[in-house]
Parts: structure tokens; sequence; C-alpha cells
């Protein structure tokens, strides 16, 4: 009977441990599991919206870094709060599926966008865009040179 | 015994009851459910539900209904939409798209610091809140243009080669983009390809109707034509010319800038047969050298 309670007494704790540290992941995510560059833990703070109409999330905060995925317009973002200096001002870490990587602070909005190709999408899919010309369209934001003359 | 017998003494008065309503005036026989009609006071049983607010609870479902009904068969129309305003910008980058491997853009090339110098030329001259999107090209085939757009964002195309070709300064650069901005403000790149056709088209709905895709493919080709070929006239030429020179003459030092640029341009042009096209395209730095001089110096 004593052997019995003390089995559940283990199992219990076992539980415990689990799912403490269950939670404990969900809410912490280690950078290292991403490009390896980093090595300070990492909160995810908000979700955030793509804007352009196609995009990629990249391996380092580099537009010639390696793609991790591509995204379209109004796609949701986790964005990823950084505690230490690592990432420059005008990039953010982000949480894309499985991907951690990294994408321009201007591409992204905090409310979804209006999108061409969901504005237009019967027109948009009668273009029948192949994986290529996808490819192209989000590279085509990372080639950009893009800005805007300031206010008088 | 005695519960049967009353049983059955129920049953006949019951049975007398409704045969006796069981005939219309005109003696026709009723059917159950006009029977049940007859029974019950419907006149007191509307008054109940008037004052239960029913009718209009009714009444308020069946028009969020149909408003929701009306709203999916317009959200459904909406997706056939061809767009107006926003469809230059995609077109361009459409056309951007399709030519990527002609253009060569998809490159890895240093930072120049042409978007910061361009920005600050846009605010020295007055030109602010212009959003702008650059692009590098690594092809000779293309010189410098800027694409038609929705107004939002100006597309920038600049090659690399004839940067390099004219060893220009960020100035220089500078002044070459705003040359295509004060271009596309004309909207000459736009009145080229937009025919009467796509122009009837654009704003359309095509719910039920065949899609022309070779029509938009027809249009993607008059950009080739346009960079490629044809080029703008001597008319517009003049124009965009003119505008930037009547700008640029608030600070010398720019009119200059830009006078020695069209000089450099001109010289490459007539030196460089690979660049010799550039002519045929804006025609022609001789001219705007000309269309630039102040009138006493043309006398000399």
């Amino acid at each position: 009977m004593n052997g019995m309670k003390r089995k559940s007494i283990i199992i219990e704790i076992v539980f415990i441990v689990y799912f403490f540290c269950n939670s404990l992941f969900s809410q912490t995510t280690n950078s290292s599991i991403s490009s390896g560059t980093m090595s300070s833990n990492v909160i995810v703070d908000r979700v955030a919206y793509y804007k352009n109409m196609f995009g990629n999330v990249h391996q380092n905060p580099l537009k010639t870094s390696n793609v991790l995925t591509t995204l379209s317009c109004g796609q949701p973002i986790q964005i990823i709060k950084v505690l230490d200096n690592s990432v420059p001002n005008d990039w953010e870490k982000v949480k894309v599926g499985p991907y951690i990587g990294f994408i321009k602070k201007d591409f992204l909005l905090d409310k979804r966008p209006k999108c061409f190709q969901d504005s237009y999408s019967k027109f948009f899919d009668k273009f029948n865009f192949d994986i290529a010309e996808l490819y192209y369209w989000a590279k085509l934001y990372d080639q950009y040179l893009i800005d805007k003359s300031g206010l008088k | 015994m005695k519960q049967l017998f009353l049983g059955y003494i129920f049953v006949c008065v019951l049975a007398f009851n409704i045969g006796s309503s069981s005939f219309c005036a005109d003696g026709q026989a009723l059917t159950t459910d006009e029977k049940v009609f007859q029974a019950i006071n419907f006149d007191g049983v509307k008054d109940v539900l008037k004052k239960d607010k029913l009718e209009q609870e009714v009444q308020t479902t069946k028009t969020v209904i149909a408003k929701k009904i009306d709203k999916a068969v317009e959200d459904n129309r909406n997706k056939y939409q061809i767009p107006d305003i926003e469809f230059w910008s995609f077109f361009s980058e459409l056309w951007l798209i399709k030519n990527a491997q002609i253009l060569q853009w998809d490159i890895s090339s240093p930072d120049y610091g042409i978007e910061l110098s361009f920005k600050q030329f846009l605010e020295k001259f007055g030109y602010y809140e212009k959003p702008f999107k650059i692009l590098l090209v690594n092809s000779p085939n293309i010189f410098h243009i800027a694409l038609p757009t929705n107004g939002e964002s100006a597309i920038l195309l600049l090659s690399l080669p004839f940067l390099k070709a004219l060893d220009l300064s960020k100035l220089e650069i500078s002044l070459l983009l705003f040359e295509d901005f004060i271009r596309e403000e004309f909207s000459f790149f736009k009145n080229y390809v937009e025919s009467n056709e796509l122009k009837a088209l654009l704003g359309t709905n095509f719910l039920g109707k065949d899609f022309n895709k070779d029509l938009f493919n027809k249009h993607l080709d008059k950009y080739d034509q346009l960079l490629f070929d044809k080029g703008f006239s001597f008319q517009q030429q003049f124009e965009v010319t003119n505008k930037v020179g009547a700008v640029l003459k608030s600070d010398m030092k720019y009119w200059d800038a830009y006078f020695a640029l069209i000089k450099k341009i001109d010289l490459i042009v007539k030196e460089n047969p690979q660049y010799s096209r550039y002519n045929k395209i804006f025609p022609s730095p001789e001219f705007q050298l000309g269309w630039l001089k102040p009138e006493k110096d043309k006398k000399d």
C-alpha cells in the first residue's frame, strides 16, 4: 500500500515538473534554435501583420541574409521582445510558424492591412503566379531602397 | 363498470359537440385544421403577439438575415473587381517580376546611401512627404526610369553599369532620380501604356464575364516597347528638362550640377556605343543642354 502511495506521489511530481517546464518554455523562446547567432532569451511580445504584397523572413537582420520563409500581405507575425541590443533598431525579431528570424520594422503594422490580393482576389488569381514569380515578388521588397521625404 | 359507462357518456358528448360544429353555414364538412382554427380566438392571440413584440422581432431578424445575404453577395462580387487607382503600382511591380532576369535586380550591392541622399534632395526643393522605392538593376539595357504607380510611392529604377560608367556622385544620382520623378509627375509613361480599352476596363467588375488576360499582357509589352525601343518624345523631354531646370534655379549650385550631369551623359552617349541607345529613349542630352542654356548664352 505504501509502495503504491509513493509511486503516485512520484508520478504527481513528474507531472508538476513537466507542466512547469512546459509553461515556462511556452512564454520564453531560446533564440539559439533559430540562427544560432543570438544567445539571450527572448519573450513573445505582440502580434503584428505583414504589410507588403510578399516578403521574406531572414535568418539575420540583413536583407541579404538567408531566407527562412516567405510571407504574404496580412499574415500575422509574433514579435519577439529582445532583451539586449543584439537587433538593429530598424529590424524586428519575429516568430512565423516554426521559424524565428528577422523582418524590417517598416514592413509591419499593428493592425491588419488592406491587402491587394485580398481586395482583388479573383483578379490577382487570374495571373496564376508560379513559385518563381512569388519568390521574386518577395525578393523585390528586400531589394528596394525605401524611404520618404520628411515633413516641412 | 360505472367508470366505463361514464367514459362512454363523455365520448358521446364530445362527438356530439364536434359533430355540431363540423359543418359550415353552407353545409360543407370542415377539416381538422379548420376546426382547430375555429376553436381558437385568433384576434385575442394577435393582440398578445403584438404586445410581446414578437412580430417586430421576426421583422428585425428578417432584415438582419437579408443584410447578411446582401453583404455576402456584394463581398463575392467585390472579389471580381478590377483595381482602378491601385492598378498601376501592382502592374509596374508585375512587370519587374516578369523581367527579373532580364533586368537583373536580384543582386547584392553595397549600401551607397542613395535613398538618404535623394530624400534630402527632395526635402531641399520642397517635395515633402514623398515616398519612393529605388531599385538598382545590374543591366545595361535600361538606364534610369520611374515606373507608373498609383501615386502612393514612386518606383525608381537605376542601372548600376550606367552609374558606374558615368562615375556619378550622390548628388548627380539624386538629380537623375529627380528627373525621373518629374517625368512620372507628368504621367508620360502611364499615358503611353494606358489604352482606351484598358482605361475602360479598370475599376469594372468581371463577375460572370470573361477575363481578358491577353489585354494585360499586351500592356506589359508596352513597358518593354517604351523602355527598350521607343522612348520618350522630344516634346516630353523638353517639358521635363524645363521643369527640372526651373526647380533647380532656386539654388544655382544644383542647377550647375544638373547641367554638368547632362554634359557628362551627352559625352558618354557620343563616345561609348553601348550607351548610344540613350538618345533614342531620352532625346536627347544635346538638346537638353540647349533647352537649359539661358537665352543670352544661346546667342553667344
